[in-house]
């Protein structure tokens, strides 16, 4: 006799289910169960993990007969007005399949974000072929069984009865048997009632967990559903485990075998399989009469003509022929295609985009002006991101300027539709911090302890640094309770916890998306996710489409329309490549704003790395990143640059891979290249390898792999210390590491901005202003530095000012870069766009006369009043801040009657005032509060001006400093840093009139003025200059607080913790 | 002349009293217990919504500041105490220290903090009209010291504020005490007169405008026309200051330069009497428990004294750790007002009660109050008044002692024992779950319900309800020879298994239930331990 589970909920009913998909399936194949059912509450969303591990199993062990995974879903109903009927539906056939995805989507999108409404007369409407067991005696509000009295006899009746009307002999009652007090009483039940009705009874388990040793945690996530302490729950935990995967032989002793046999009786009608999900491509793209590969050769073609005028070289015209073919074997088309037509929406509105991703870089996305990387200068082998081997669709990610993204995604749903278009989603899941907290409020663990425990963990430490944790709070590791915790905390780690909404994954479909999977609403309004995430659609082999937003694209596009007014750069492909003057502009650090290359660390490295062309940039942007820091990549490679090391290779194979980064793996493709050539690693290996690495950290794949790689490298004769280096290296790639196409796609748009820096400062900073937030700093610094680099920046003025800043074209006509930026209202707090355009529109039919003409013509509320009062941006109108906001609170909120007639004259108040005007203290402080800048003076230049500080050194003088020597520095902090690569280090960053200034504070240091550190906003230090060439950075002894000297300075820094 | 009494740690002593009086009892039973740090040197702040409120000067010296998230407290100080901040307690203890301050002038105001839209107000503050009582109390030293040796006594952090009104005296008691002093006019006595009031109305012009009780909003608008001093507004003419800022700007403004009177809510000291001690650390001797019971008489005695009353029952409470209360009435024959007499017959009551469990939190209440003179009728005069049954029970208790009656209380819980406890405690215990185990279930005839081919059970006892009438208080081990287990004879089991694993976060229970008859007919309820891997016999069916 074959046994099927069909009732098993996974994780994937949240806070429900106490093991993973993938855990259940194997559990059932070592119990010998022929098959198993995954029936989520209302959900899909656990089945492709399940699917994966089932499939796997049936390839590599070919069992007789396979064994078989379901699919189906738990139903709660509205029956009489509450949710008190409980169904399992379970697709036999594809159509089911599409069904049953219908009637998930229905309910969820009629309900908000987590919760469903299905009502029976869904069921009659939407469901023909599903099966359906009817569960009974589960009490209403969980998923576990108490010591209630079972079921209603009369309610359960008339269920049945409507039940029947719609399935007919579709239906079973499900009996479970639990080990409960009321087991008996409930087999009598049920038994009566499939003599009534004649309704077949089969065995299911309520699976909740694979095993018993899930069972606290099973009562630990009821808890945290319930947001109560477990210990106050009583009977709504499961009173045993018994809701588990138990063994066949126990089985048999708790059902009648006719039970257990009704299990196989309905997997046997059950033939459908998740791998019978074929894609089917949207079909818009396609003009009528033309094959997708005839079309997307035609305009891979044209666009080569664009892109090489002059006729295209061969080995580009080779290169092309070989893409298309590859991509026709593969059935690519409709997907580059896809891409091709949503860029093409974008450039038509002229949204600036640049695809990256595995297949970004490949000639036919150059041609399709899908990115601008000229695959001609790369050695991006295409094979290496879409080839016959892997038999998974490429990956095209397509950034777009950020404020417009929004646009690009209704272009989706208008072209295909809500109903065929819909974001992935992505699974949130437990992390240590999450963890301790829930899990510690579930066991009633006070507050200040779960703060203490999540505060002292940093995002880098690992799960086990808990234990050590635990026992510096003298928490004794030995309590019952301790231990318990412990053990919960490391369970529920990567727990799914809900379901979010991916950045910009889309799925696009030919039919209904609901047929394909269930569609449920996001948490912002008027979005929808599927619920499978990346990896699932990976696993299924569908297509997907990223659509990210970039900051520096917007950033990029606002300044090209700034300086086409005034010189011939009007597009990207205006821009000169290899610009000498900007990568000398590199070379000395001097990249605020710069995309990629503007961090402190970033900065650090370029006068050391020097960047001299378009390559070097590649690497400058890999090789600062965590993966290559921690692998010690870092130095090797510029001793190698620097020519202090000869570069040595193992062999010939070697140096293929590593030659073009001297010896030094940079890029995550070359350490998967290493694997293959210096361990024996077979492309389909390989490719495990880099999916491992890929979610290195999520789930700890890729230790796996440590020994195959570690023996093949001996068994090739390399050493052991190499062969341990490299997995070392490997293990810092992780998700940290970089692709090369990645980095590729990214240096480009660091050599544009930082050329455009260069070339056209004012347009550049201007543009950063206005498409703030982004990057890695704040406007203020942003101004400080322009200023550094002897541009004028205006003060905000309801005459001059736009809603965003521009720039100040002395003479019309004139070719030369402006020099002078007139900053906009949107840096007003608390202001708004239109309240903007009425001032303009305003101002442009006559000068405002006064506060009260601005406020009444303009209408101006009394925030906006406010807040432009505060800015001080009503110069003309009156003395200083104070004078206007004195006269501006005399202002009535309504116009009166009669008004404007009497605007004719200046009128002055008669309560007007003869105040005092504010200090340039005061001043500064509240151009801060208001605007978040100050074009006034320098905080620490005032104080240094008033001697509030003795003499210290400026940040400009830091650079003329010999290594060693011994400085005082005084500064508003602006960041501060640690990094986990960095064993306890923290980097400050402080900034006075004349620049910034790097300070570097060791863990002891730290320790002992930590209290300054994190809560002052002046700090003056002390300590020894340490110089490497260009790079300055300052060695902290001691550090002071003197935020007192300016008591209500604020200003925020932007923390890295 | 008015008096400003204001408490700005109030918050934090409120909860941290718990954990003095705590470290008081333990001084008290562990003599080397004094020689540990005591608690105030510790950084302790209060909480509200995961945000600091109010701390001490330890941890503002650790650069904490209310406002600050906790979390980055933590960062600054890893060994905060952190408390959540219990509004009741602190209006309960204000209300407290107004009845210790009551007897130096009736006329007294009591003031919480409050954010609202017309006022702001920081601290817990008391405020009382102390001119009449100078002459009493021979000057305003004299009252300041008697004052604050009740408040010391209290261990509470005050600090006094001296004005014309009210207002100005609430406003004052935010700048040091000598201030206002040196504005009195000197004489025998510091008095109030002209000068006086003028030299107050100066020194209040010189204050920031953030002293002033408006809500946050205002100033922030004040200051953002650079007003920075009181003396700013002063001279401002009133239309034009209520056209910018609004009516309770100059309302307050009016009230606080004594040109407009405010209106005063006075307090009534309340018609009985409730205290409550929570201790921070539980206490586990019952002897131990008669320090807080010595202090909490005394606060009695005390307020029996200033409300010239005296009592006749006291209601004390005890809450433990196991979130019982065992309550009991300590009956006087006479009523009194002997804080000796209260506790020691508290004592002798307490000594019949045995503690389960360690003790958290000790309440006392008097709500009956007479007047000192009333002929009292003697306990025994009211036999036979059978009314009220729950005065009648304390009554019985007291007489018979409350070990004498019990009461079941059913929860809703896995575990037998659990489910069931015998408390002395009133009915208010009773929950709805009561209702589940009373069902017992009638079914249609048995049809043949084989388990896996092994022994076929009889289930001709389905009529049975899930749980036995009668628990035993600690399951009895039984015997199992190879067939039957052995309780005074031979039993078999007649019913399906039943599992409970539960309860692993106190101690692991692991047990097979099964029903199983005697051979003398009787129906018990025995369990297989699977921990300790032997049979229990847990409960009898009637």
């Amino acid at each position: 006799m074959l046994f099927y589970e069909l009732n098993t909920t996974t994780n994937f009913t949240f806070l429900t289910g106490a093991s993973h998909p993938e855990e259940l399936v194997e559990r059932a194949i070592e119990l010998g169960y022929a098959g198993i059912a995954i029936t989520d509450e209302c959900s899909f969303a656990g089945i492709v993990r399940a699917h994966a591990v089932a499939k796997r199993y049936n390839k590599e062990n070919r069992p007789s007969p396979p064994f078989k995974l379901l699919i189906g879903s738990r139903l709660r109903i509205d029956f009489h007005a509450e949710k008190d009927l409980e169904i399992i539906l379970l697709c036999p056939c594809r159509e089911s399949y599409a069904e049953l995805s219908s009637l998930i989507t229905l309910g969820r999108r009629r309900a908000e974000k987590g919760n469903y409404q299905i009502l029976l007369k869904d069921l009659i409407r939407l469901i023909k072929r599903c099966l359906c067991i009817w569960l009974p005696g589960t009490s209403k509000k969980s998923t576990t069984y108490s010591n209630q009295p079972p079921i209603k006899f009369q309610s359960a009746f008339t269920q049945l009865k409507a039940l029947k009307s719609i399935f007919s002999d579709r239906l079973w009652i499900g009996y479970p048997r639990l080990l409960c007090s009321f087991d008996y009483q409930l087999y009598l039940q049920t038994l009566e009632l499939t003599q009534h009705l004649q309704i077949p009874l089969v065995a299911q388990n309520q699976v909740l967990m694979h095993s018993a040793k899930r069972l606290k945690l099973q009562h630990c996530l009821t808890a945290i559903k319930q947001n109560k302490a477990l210990q106050t729950l009583g009977s709504q935990l499961c009173a045993n485990a018994e809701q588990r995967l138990r063994s066949l032989n126990r089985l048999k002793q708790l059902y009648p075998d006719k039970l257990l046999a009704e299990t196989e009786s309905i997997a046997s009608r059950c033939h459908f399989s998740l791998d019978e999900l074929r894609y089917e491509y949207p079909d818009e793209i396609l003009p009528p009469g033309l094959s997708p590969s005839r079309y997307l050769h035609q305009l891979s073609f044209n666009g080569a003509k664009i892109r090489w005028p002059d006729g295209i070289p061969e080995k580009m015209k080779k290169q092309l022929n070989h893409e298309l073919s590859l991509i026709k074997q593969l059935k690519y088309e409709h997907y580059f295609l896809t891409v091709y037509d949503i860029v093409q929406f974008a450039r038509k509105q002229k949204i600036l985009c640049q695809g990256r991703g595995s297949a970004a870089n490949s000639a036919v996305c150059y041609c399709l002006f899908i990115t601008e990387v000229d695959p001609s200068h790369s050695e991006l082998l295409f094979e290496r991101f879409i080839s016959e081997e892997r038999d998974e669709p490429p990956d095209i990610d397509v950034d777009f300027e950020h404020q417009r993204r929004e646009e690009v995604i209704q272009y989706i749903y208008k072209k295909y539709s809500r109903e065929r278009a819909a974001l992935t989603a992505t699974v949130i899941t437990y992390r240590l911090k999450s963890a301790i907290r829930d899990v510690g409020k579930a066991l009633d663990f006070d507050q200040t302890t779960l703060e203490h425990l999540s505060q002292s963990l940093a995002w880098w430490d690992k799960p086990d640094s808990l234990h050590s944790y635990l026992k510096e709070m003298n928490l004794s590791l030995s309590a019952n309770l301790t231990q318990n915790f412990y053990q919960l905390v490391m369970e529920i780690l990567h727990f799914p916890r809900h379901l979010s909404q991916h950045v910009g994954g889309f799925i696009i479909t030919r039919r209904a998306m609901s047929t394909l999977v269930p569609v449920e609403n996001a948490t912002m309004a008027e979005r929808t996710v599927i619920q499978w995430d990346k990896y699932d659609i990976e696993t299924l082999g569908l297509l997907k489409v990223d659509v990210l937003g970039l900051g520096m694209l917007t950033m990029i596009r606002k300044c090209l329309e700034m300086t086409q007014t005034y010189s011939p750069i009007k597009v990207l492909a205006d821009i000169p490549k290899e610009d000498p003057l900007t990568y000398d502009m590199l070379c000395n650090g001097d990249t605020v704003g710069v995309f990629q290359i503007e961090s402190r660390a970033q900065m650090s490295m370029l006068p050391r790395l020097k960047p001299r062309c378009f390559y070097d940039l590649v690497i400058q942007i890999a090789i600062v990143r965590p993966g290559p820091i921690q692998g010690n990549m870092v130095h090797p490679f510029l001793k190698r640059r620097n020519g202090e090391i000869e570069e040595t290779y193992p062999n010939e194979e070697i140096r293929q891979v590593l030659k073009r980064t001297l010896g030094v793996p940079i890029f995550q493709e070359q350490v998967i290249k290493l694997a293959m050539v210096a361990a024996g690693f077979s492309g389909g290996q390989a490719d495990q390898l880099r999916r491992a690495m890929a979610t290195w950290g999520r789930n700890g794949d890729l230790f796996q792999f440590r020994e195959k790689l570690i023996n093949g490298m001996l068994k090739r004769g390399y050493s052991q210390d190499y062969a341990e280096r490299v997995f070392e290296q490997m293990k810092g790639f992780g998700s940290y590491g970089f692709p090369e196409s990645h980095s590729a796609s990214f240096a480009i748009l660091a050599y544009f901005s930082a050329w455009l820096k260069r070339h056209h400062s004012a347009a550049f900073y201007c543009a950063l202003l206005n498409s703030q937030p982004m990057g890695f700093y704040s406007p203020s610094q942003l101004v400080q530095d322009a200023i550094r680099h002897r541009l004028k920046i205006l003060p905000i003025d309801i005459e001059f000012s736009l809603w965003e800043s521009h720039i100040v074209v002395e003479k019309q006509g004139s070719k030369k870069a402006p020099q002078k930026i007139r900053l906009g209202f949107h840096l007003v707090k608390s202001f708004n766009k239109n309240a903007a355009e009425r001032i303009i529109e305003q101002r442009e039919i006559s000068y405002f006369k006064n506060i009260k003409d601005l406020v009444y013509r303009a209408k101006l509320n009394a925030t906006e009043k406010s807040a432009l009062v505060q800015a001080n941006a009503l110069p003309g109108l009156a003395k200083n801040r104070y004078q206007a906001q004195w006269q501006s609170l005399a202002i009535e909120a309504e116009k009166p009657l009669l008004y404007p007639l009497d605007t004719s004259q200046r009128k002055i108040s008669k309560t007007e005032l003869s105040l005092a005007s504010p200090t340039v203290v005061e001043d500064m402080i509240t151009d801060y509060k208001s605007i978040g800048l100050t074009l006034k003076k320098h905080p620490i230049a005032i104080m240094r001006e008033n001697q509030w500080i003795e003499k210290c050194k400026k940040a400009c003088d830091l650079k003329t400093m010999r290594q060693g020597q011994f400085v005082k520095v005084v500064g508003v902090v602006t960041g501060r840093q640690r990094p986990g690569t960095a064993a306890g280090v923290l980097f400050l960053t402080l900034e006075d009139e004349t620049g910034n200034m790097n300070i570097i504070v060791w863990k002891n240091t730290l320790d002992k003025f930590k209290k300054e550190i994190l809560t002052s906003k002046l700090l003056m230090v002390k300590g020894l200059i340490e110089r490497e060439r260009k790079v300055v950075h300052v060695i902290a002894g001691f550090i002071k607080d003197i935020s007192d000297k300016l008591p209500d300075f604020r200003r925020h820094s932007r923390d890295f913790h | 002349m008015w008096l400003t009494v204001r408490f700005p740690l109030l918050p934090l002593e409120t909860l941290y009293t718990s954990e003095q009086i705590t470290q008081e009892v333990k001084q008290h039973t562990e003599n080397d217990y004094a020689l540990q740090k005591a608690p105030q040197d510790s950084p302790q702040v209060v909480i509200e919504n995961s945000v600091i409120y109010c701390l001490n000067q330890s941890a503002y010296e650790c650069g904490i500041r209310s406002g600050h998230s906790l979390s980055n407290a933590l960062a600054l100080c890893q060994k905060l105490k952190s408390c959540e901040r219990s509004i009741a307690q602190e209006k309960q203890r204000l209300r407290n220290l107004a009845v210790l301050v009551y007897q130096f002038s009736s006329t007294l105001s009591i003031n919480y903090p409050v954010t609202g839209k017309n006022e702001s107000i920081q601290d817990h503050l008391l405020t009382l009209e102390i001119g009449r009582s100078l002459k009493l109390y021979q000057g305003v030293d004299n009252l300041l010291s008697e004052i604050g040796k009740q408040l010391d006594n209290e261990k509470t952090k005050y600090q006094f504020g001296i004005g014309y009104n009210e207002k100005s005296a609430r406003l004052l008691s935010q700048v040091p005490l000598e201030k206002s002093l040196n504005c009195l006019s000197r004489g025998v006595q510091h008095i109030c007169d002209e000068p006086a009031q003028k030299a107050l109305l100066q020194l209040i012009c010189e204050q920031p405008i953030g002293l002033m009780e408006v809500d946050p909003a205002t100033i922030e608008k004040l200051s953002s026309v650079g007003f920075r001093s009181i003396n700013d507004l002063y001279r401002i003419p009133q239309a034009t200051l209520t056209k910018r800022f609004g009516r309770p700007l100059c309302n307050y403004l009016m009230q606080l330069f004594d040109t407009l009177k405010a209106p005063i809510k006075l307090f009534t000291p309340p018609e009985s009497f409730h205290q409550k001690i929570e201790f921070i650390d539980v206490i586990h001797q019952r002897a131990a428990l008669s320090y807080p019971i010595k202090r909490l008489t005394k606060d009695l005695a005390y307020f029996l004294r200033l409300k010239q009353k005296q009592c006749q029952c006291l209601y004390w409470e005890l809450y433990d750790s196991e979130k019982n209360i065992i309550g009991f009435d300590v009956l006087l024959s006479e009523s009194n007002i002997d804080e000796n007499i209260y506790l020691e017959l508290t004592m002798l009551n307490l000594e019949r009660y045995s503690l389960h469990a360690p003790i958290e939190a000790i309440a006392l209440s008097v709500n009956q109050l007479y007047s000192l003179n009333t002929d009292n009728k003697n306990l025994f005069d009211e036999y036979g008044d059978f009314k009220q049954d729950a005065h009648f029970i304390s009554k019985i208790k007291a007489k018979l002692g409350a070990s004498s009656c019990y009461q079941i209380s059913v929860h809703n819980e896995h575990v037998p024992e659990l489910a069931t406890q015998v408390v002395t405690e009133t009915a208010q215990h009773f929950n709805e779950s009561t209702e589940t185990n009373k069902a017992t279930y009638t079914y249609p005839q048995s049809p043949n319900f084989n388990y896996g081919g092994s022994t076929a059970i009889d289930f001709s006892h389905q009529t049975i309800p899930s749980r036995p009438a009668w628990l035993l208080e600690k399951p009895k081990p039984i015997n199992f020879n190879q067939t039957s287990l052995l309780y005074q004879g031979k039993m078999k089991i007649i019913s399906a298994q039943e599992k409970v694993t539960q309860y692993w976060w106190k101690k692991e229970i692991a047990r097979d239930y099964y029903l199983a008859e005697h051979e003398d007919g009787t129906i018990y309820w025995v369990f297989f331990d699977q921990l300790k891997q032997c049979w229990f016999l847990h409960g009898i069916y009637g």
